[in-house]
């Protein structure tokens, strides 16, 4: 049964330091008001009746403050509140950050990407959020903001259990930092759903690589849907660093990494998917992108 | 708690608890009940609207954040009794069948013709579009025709009506 509205109680704040100013007075022993941005994960958790916050402080109206996409010396700055719109629209994340605007283009529908925000992406945690790999994978920066001041946290570090991360619930996530890539960086996005739009991954995929003379450089793989958060793949990202790429030894270089992939990914049945798929469908992945390069 | 906005041209004000969804609002309060709860879950966009020129789910929307917005329903698409070449194209070449995805659909097609400013959208972009809008009658092929055919007579026509 849908919650009811009588019991919810929502402050609107003007602008940034007025949602900060009450989030410390009101949040600073315990998380009693929960953000809410554009709305498409409270108000379907609302909806459906599961909504657990009875407090609510709506930060739709601070999107002058902390929206939009600046470029910057040594990369690009994402305001918290830019809707998947803005960003699939946004001509320097298409050309420089093109994981990030194939998962923006891949978030819901049109409606749904209208009200997503990166932010809510973020703080929400789901383990199949559909921009975080791409994050993961391009080493993302936070900046996290309470009233004392900012500070600066990689997404890497961020998550810590299924729906746990690194916010206390005085702070606000205000912007992510991108830094820029190598010109030969190769991007690679995937999401492995039911259907293309509105339906939630089974297994979603990022990852870049520099390769250089025949030799792998540089390597991210991140992946979500298969373990308690959006992870990196340490082993495997080990495993092909310095790597050489040559047409006899791809075929065995591909088995062996998707070999250390397995310690890098905990997948679980569940509703979507299965354990056994999801990590098939990992592995392929994995080897569709090494083929690639 | 009191809210103003701006309702098919018109300025409304009402008076409801702030987590009120927008589509309940507009059904209950102000009695357009054209927009549709289908899902409930911003999955099969029945309750869309246009909210600031962009089409969003009306069942995910708390009223609190349509302060100062613009919004048009399906009942803000005709002039009057006039109908638009929109929903005209949709009677005529069976976009509409059982009707339940109607007006979502045609929320979302209006958007599409608005921001390809009298061209005639690609297969690809009308899917695109219309991603969010779930039919069960149709098979989006009437759906895809009627936008088209509007598209074709919005160009002939110069952009006039839509």
């Amino acid at each position: 049964m849908r919650g009811l509205v009588s019991e919810i109680e929502i402050i609107t704040p003007k602008n940034l330091n007025e949602a900060l100013l009450i989030l410390e007075r009101e949040n600073s022993q315990a998380l009693n008001f929960k953000i809410i941005a554009g709305a498409t994960d409270l108000g379907v958790e609302f909806n459906a009746g599961h909504l657990k916050f009875k407090k609510l402080l709506n930060i739709w109206n601070l999107r002058k403050e902390i929206s939009g996409i600046k470029k910057e010396k040594t990369g690009i700055r994402i305001g918290a509140l830019t809707s998947f719109t803005h960003i699939r629209n946004s001509n320097i994340i298409q050309k420089q950050f093109s994981n990030l605007s194939d998962a923006a283009n891949l978030v819901g529908g049109v409606q749904i990407q209208n009200r997503g925000t990166i932010g809510g992406n973020i703080a929400n945690a789901s383990p199949a959020g559909d921009s975080l790999p791409a994050l993961c994978a391009y080493d993302a920066v936070l900046t996290i903001q309470n009233n004392l001041g900012k500070r600066f946290v990689k997404i890497n570090d961020f998550y810590n259990g299924y729906k746990k991360f690194d916010l206390m619930p005085d702070e606000i996530i205000v912007d992510i930092f991108l830094p820029f890539l190598a010109k030969n960086t190769k991007h690679y996005y995937r999401k492995v759903g039911t259907r293309q739009a509105q339906a939630i991954s089974k297994v979603v995929v990022a990852g870049t690589a520099e390769v250089s003379r025949g030799v792998i450089t540089k390597f991210s793989f991140s992946l979500g849907s298969v373990g308690p958060h959006t992870l990196r793949c340490p082993h495997t990202e080990k495993f092909l660093m310095g790597a050489t790429l040559n047409k006899k030894n791809k075929t065995t270089l591909i088995q062996n990494a998707q070999e250390q992939l397995k310690k890098d990914i905990t997948p679980r049945d569940d509703i979507r998917s299965t354990k056994i798929y999801r990590e098939f469908v990992s592995r392929q992945l994995l080897g569709e992108f090494i083929k690639w390069l | 708690m009191k809210f103003k906005f701006k309702l098919n041209k018109k300025q409304v004000s009402v008076d409801v608890a702030p987590m009120s969804r927008l589509l309940d609002v507009l059904r209950n309060e102000l009695k357009l009940t054209g927009s549709k709860e289908g899902c409930g879950e911003g999955e099969c966009g029945a309750c869309s609207v246009i909210i600031d020129g962009e089409v969003v789910n009306s069942c995910l929307i708390p009223i609190c954040q349509t302060e100062g917005a613009q919004i048009t329903t399906i009942e803000g698409l005709a002039k009057g009794s006039v109908i638009s070449p929109l929903q005209k194209a949709f009677t005529q070449w069976g976009g509409a069948q059982c009707g339940i995805c109607t007006p979502g659909m045609l929320m979302a097609a209006q958007v599409l013709l608005h921001e390809k400013k009298g061209k005639v959208p690609t297969d690809f972009e009308m899917r695109e579009a219309l991603a969010g809008n779930l039919c069960r009658c149709t098979g989006y092929t009437k759906i895809f025709l009627s936008i088209k055919k509007a598209a074709l007579a919005l160009k002939k026509s110069k952009g006039r009506g839509i």
